[in-house]
């Protein structure tokens, strides 16, 4: 699953303002995410690998981001997409404190909520789905050198389930 | 799409009055609304894809690092939903047909086997049962051909078929007989469990009434339209059925076309839409989307069609929109149904569409929407970020592949996507290798953001521009572009200053300067620090490479320090080369610390020029000042040493001095006035001053220069001038008199304002007595007859001297003191390789006593005594008292060997 750019040269806001993209940075902040499907086991849980999922099965994604320079990195901020076709369990977050988004733009605290305005035109606050979140950020911080810093959370991939889907029914008379 | 069915049973033999806005039989139509809410199953084979991402400060500005992307891969899950089981009324002797629909709800390609079988707690046994395909859904098998599994069944198909139960011409009126439909599906991963529809004939003698619908076509594009809808109907009984009433509510998504109404049996006349007005034998009336028809008789064995049209609904979502009609008649003895026909099934087909647009972007600076994100102005060597906005304008979800192309960008610029959140790496879902949008649902927007990194270096006026191309996924020959313009990249640029930040600094403005902007005094083998200031007058963040443009003097070094603190180098910190970032309009104090080694040489005002110089190693700006440092004169130069010496009066004694220059000015000698005194002058004693430049140092000897008042030399630092003064005392001088001679020697030095400086020694003489002098000179004699060829000298005999030729010597003894000296012996002896000759030879290398002796030692004073001709020996003469001024020459000869 490549990414293509449209210039072929890489070079990294280096001081980086440019970023090596897909490849661990070695003289700033690096970031490296793993996968895993959780799975059940005689009542207990275990990660396997997670090339390989069913609609409904669980995946853990775990970034850490390191910091590899001398000195110390301020205002990190990580951020861990939602993959379309997979629902993210805010409760699952580790550490807790993340901040979600719909669109990549805003984020708030979990959990989302947006105002909705009813046929009546009243104005109320509705809790947004967790389907339709599909960004988590985690305010890191400062990050000595040498530092490293782990961030996770665990998604579902959709099954289709009906408390997922909006369904219109049309009433025949 | 997923569609769910829920049927309720009717229970056999119950006849069930149809009532208006009762519900006994749910028909639903679903099918996902255009929401955000995207939670349906991910196809089989889908790629999960996933890169996590950071922004941070290093100090030096905002970054980015991104990570690897990880894959899931979803795997298949096998569900399907079978419908519908029926209850119908069935003439003996004919063929029952039940129309079915098995869908694929699973997330993969599927195939189900189909079988019927007879239930045998029936009170009749059907002759046969078999399943006919029903590709148009019309009820009605397409062939004969029976069939028993659905084949490939793609994730959301749906496959339609007939089973058809043949009643027995023997079956009698109340009898029934149950077929079960079985269907299952055969995915290699965790098949889907087998579901079983139960299909039940109730034999009646009655009229049998029989409804098929159908429509024009089975799909197209929402907006489309119009279609017919037919219902067919069939009287397959022995009875007259009345008060046949069809029924058809439409669903969501369909619109009925008013005024389209029509029955077989009346042609091409228009059935009003209103209860009344219809022609004889039908009612028929459309009210909202159900349509409502009710022929008044139809007799055995005769059919008849009611149609009407509808269009599909603009912006309905790809879907199946599903049309199910229900009838209920009086077969003659009773009223039965509702029964329901098949489902008519008609598919909305997805269409496709995307723009690109500049429509809410958080990136342009133009107010206009013109399809240009517009960015004004960008430092040289930043990122600049253009928010393009990709709206899905297709009925359903669609991807949308993002290209860039057409760039006029300066050569270098590197161009990066990221997803809406502006951090997190835009990866490819589809799998097709492009980098895409992911899911968005119809008529929802996607912000997608890029990044064009400018190289270091180059700055202009654009305009730039590059082309953003959405291209759809699922239809690629829709696609859309929008242009991500950059108006021009501006330049940075530093100023350097000394001691304080712009405005007004010294050294303000591009360098380097005419004159020097500081001039340092430093001695030499000390240091002296320039307060430097850089100014980042350029509008972005910068850092600066520090330098010093051009050699310096030899041994000379600069070392660039931090600040303290203090801000203006009072205190240093650590030795740096860069001054690492600089905010834009911010400014930063460096110390330029220069070392001027032990024994340089005075470089007086101006002084020795500096550059120095700071440069961006990002982006290629830079600015130099010149400043100059003076190096201070240290003056040491002197005369050494003072003598002191003695001599007999009418003689003279030689004195050693050194001028040495131990500052670091080069020093012009000059001898001034009367440089050269006696203190005894008056009683005519005097001095003569050389400098010792001639073949033999340390001596007087003829090539050493006499200095006079128009001497005039110079003495670099570190050099030396050796100097000869020697000093006569006259023969007058009393024995004890002393006499102190001085040089005076005036120094100026060459660089810097000239100042003089008198230098001196003393030389202090003392003359004393009793002094013997003794001079002894020589001639050639060649042939040897007792008389000089030559007069005597001192000077060598530089030819003829050969063996056989004679020399003469003549001995001067003088008592050059003031008393009488007693008891003087003169003494000499013959000197190597010769013999005493007494001028007897006469001839060269002559035999002694050839001739007369006319040149026996001689002395005209005392007595002498010599060798024997031809022999070596000493000649010694004594000449006993010589008075003051008297002297006694003594002459003797000699032959050079010959043999």
């Amino acid at each position: 699953m490549l990414n293509r750019f449209w210039t072929l040269t890489i070079s990294l806001v280096c001081m980086a303002t440019t970023t090596v993209h897909g490849q661990e940075k070695v003289d700033g902040l690096s970031v490296a995410l793993l996968h895993q499907k959780v799975t059940q086991r005689d009542g207990k849980e275990v990660l396997v690998d997670a090339a390989l999922a069913k609609p409904g099965e669980v995946i853990e994604y775990s970034a850490k981001y390191q910091n590899h320079t001398a000195k110390t990195l301020r205002r990190v901020e990580a951020t861990l997409p939602i993959p379309p076709g997979t629902t993210v369990m805010p409760t699952t977050a580790k550490p807790s404190g993340a901040w979600a988004s719909v669109d990549g733009a805003n984020f708030q605290t979990i959990p989302l909520k947006r105002k909705v305005k009813l046929s009546d035109g009243r104005e109320i606050e509705q809790l947004v789905p967790f389907s339709e979140y599909r960004f988590l950020r985690w305010r890191v911080g400062a990050l000595d050198a040498g530092q490293s810093a782990v961030y996770a959370v665990r998604v579902k991939v959709d099954s289709g389930s009906s408390d997922a889907r909006q369904v219109a029914m049309s009433s025949n008379r | 799409m997923t569609i769910n069915r829920v049927t309720t049973t009717v229970k056999q033999g119950r006849s069930v009055w149809l009532r208006t806005g009762a519900l006994l039989l749910l028909l639903s139509a679903l099918f996902l609304s255009a929401s955000r809410t995207l939670a349906a199953v991910p196809a089989a084979g889908t790629a999960i894809g996933n890169a996590a991402s950071a922004t941070y400060d290093d100090g030096s500005g905002t970054k980015i690092a991104t990570s690897n992307t990880v894959t899931t891969i979803v795997a298949q899950v096998a569900s399907f939903t079978l419908t519908a089981a029926q209850t119908k009324p069935g003439a003996p002797g004919t063929t029952i047909y039940f129309p079915h629909t098995i869908t694929n709800t699973g997330n993969g390609t599927d195939t189900f086997n189909l079988s019927a079988t007879d239930v045998t707690s029936g009170t009749f046994n059907f002759s046969a049962i078999v399943l006919y395909p029903d590709a148009n859904g019309d009820g009605i098998p397409d062939s004969l051909t029976t069939i028993n599994s659905t084949g490939a069944l793609a994730a959301g198909a749906e496959f339609k078929f007939v089973a058809a139960g043949v009643v027995p011409g023997s079956a009698t009126d109340g009898q029934t007989d149950t077929i079960t439909v079985t269907a299952q599906g055969t995915a290699t991963t965790s098949p889907a469990a087998a579901q079983t529809n139960l299909d039940v004939v109730n034999v009646s003698g009655q009229a049998v009434i029989d409804v098929n619908k159908a429509i024009s076509a089975p799909s197209g594009a929402a907006g489309s339209g119009p279609y017919s809808i037919t219902l067919t109907y069939r009287n397959n009984g022995f009875a007259t059925a009345t008060a046949v009433t069809l029924g058809d509510t439409l669903p969501a998504g369909m619109t009925y076309v008013a005024g389209s109404g029509r029955w077989s049996v009346s042609g091409a006349t228009a059935l009003t839409d209103a209860a009344a007005g219809d022609p004889a034998g039908i009612t028929y009336q459309s009210a909202g989307n159900v349509v409502t028809a009710v022929v008044a008789s139809v007799s055995p064995g005769v059919n008849g069609t009611v149609t009407f049209q509808v269009n599909i609904a603009a912006g309905v979502a790809p879907s199946i929109l599903n049309n199910t009609a229900s009838y209920s008649y009086n077969n003659g003895a009773a009223n039965v149904g509702p029964f329901n026909s098949n489902t008519a099934s008609f598919a909305v087909l997805q269409t496709a569409g995307v723009a690109a647009t500049d429509a809410s972007s958080t990136t342009d600076a133009d107010s206009t929407t013109n399809d240009i994100v517009l960015v004004s102005t960008a430092p040289q060597g930043s990122t600049v970020t253009f928010d393009n906005t990709i709206q899905n304008t297709g009925n359903g979800s669609d991807s949308f592949d993002i290209t860039m192309s057409g760039s006029n960008f300066p050569a270098g610029t590197t161009f990066l996507l990221f997803k809406s959140d502006g951090v997190s790496p835009l990866v490819d879902t589809s799998g097709n290798g492009t980098p895409d949008t992911g899911p968005v649902a119809a008529g929802a927007s996607y912000h997608v953001f890029v990044k064009a990194v400018l190289p270091a270096g180059t700055s202009g006026v654009g305009a730039f521009n590059v082309t953003k191309t959405a291209r759809s996924v699922l239809d690629p020959t829709q696609s859309n572009t929008v242009i991500d313009r950059l108006g021009a990249i501006t330049s940075n640029s530093v100023d350097l200053t000394n001691n304080t930040a712009l405005p007004g600094a010294p050294g303000a403005g591009a360098g380097p300067e005419g004159s020097p902007v500081t001039t340092n005094t430093v001695s030499p083998g000390a240091s002296t620090t320039f307060t430097l200031v850089v100014n980042n007058t350029g509008p972005s963040a910068d850092n600066y490479d520090l330098s010093v443009v051009g050699a310096l003097p030899s041994g000379w070094t600069v070392l660039f320090k931090a600040d303290g603190g203090v801000g203006n180098c009072s205190t240093t910190g650590a030795n740096i080369t860069n001054t690492s970032s600089i905010n834009s309009g911010a400014s930063r104090v460096v110390c330029a610390q220069v070392n001027v080694p032990a024994g340089a040489a005075a470089v007086p005002s101006p002084g020795q020029s500096i550059v120095f110089r700071v440069a961006s190693p990002t982006s290629g700006v830079q600015d130099s000042k010149l400043d100059a440092v003076v190096v201070s004169s240290v003056r040491a130069v002197s005369i050494t040493p003072n003598g002191s010496g003695q001599t007999a009066p009418n003689n003279t004694v030689v004195y050693q001095h050194t001028i040495t220059n131990g500052g670091n000015v080069t020093e012009a000698i000059t001898f001034v006035g009367a440089f050269l005194s006696d203190t005894q002058s008056a009683n005519g004693w005097s001095s003569t001053a050389f400098l010792d430049n001639g073949a033999s140092p340390g001596v007087l000897d003829p090539g050493d220069t006499q200095i006079t008042g128009a001497s005039t030399f110079s003495v670099a630092p570190n050099a030396t001038q050796p100097i000869l003064v020697r000093v006569f005392a006259p023969s007058t001088a009393a024995t004890g008199q002393i006499d102190q001679t001085t040089i005076t020697v005036t120094a100026t030095n060459v660089v810097g304002a000239p100042v003089a400086q008198t230098i001196s020694a003393t030389d202090t003489t003392t003359v004393i007595t009793g002094l013997l002098q003794l001079l002894k000179e020589h001639a050639l004699d060649a042939n040897c007859d007792g008389t000089a060829d030559t007069g005597f000298g001192t000077a060598n005999i530089s030819s003829g001297a050969i063996p056989g030729v004679c020399i003469r010597y003549r001995i001067t003894a003088s008592n050059a003191g003031t008393a009488a000296v007693n008891s003087v012996v003169v003494s000499d002896s013959t000197p190597a390789n010769t013999v005493y000759d007494n001028g007897s030879r006469n001839s060269t290398g002559g035999a002694c006593g050839t001739g007369a002796v006319d040149a026996a030692a001689a002395t005209t004073v005392g007595s002498i005594s010599a060798p024997a001709c031809g022999s070596a020996g000493s000649v010694s003469a004594a000449v006993g008292t010589l008075n003051p001024g008297q002297s006694a020459v003594i002459t003797f000869g000699v032959l050079i060997n010959n043999n």
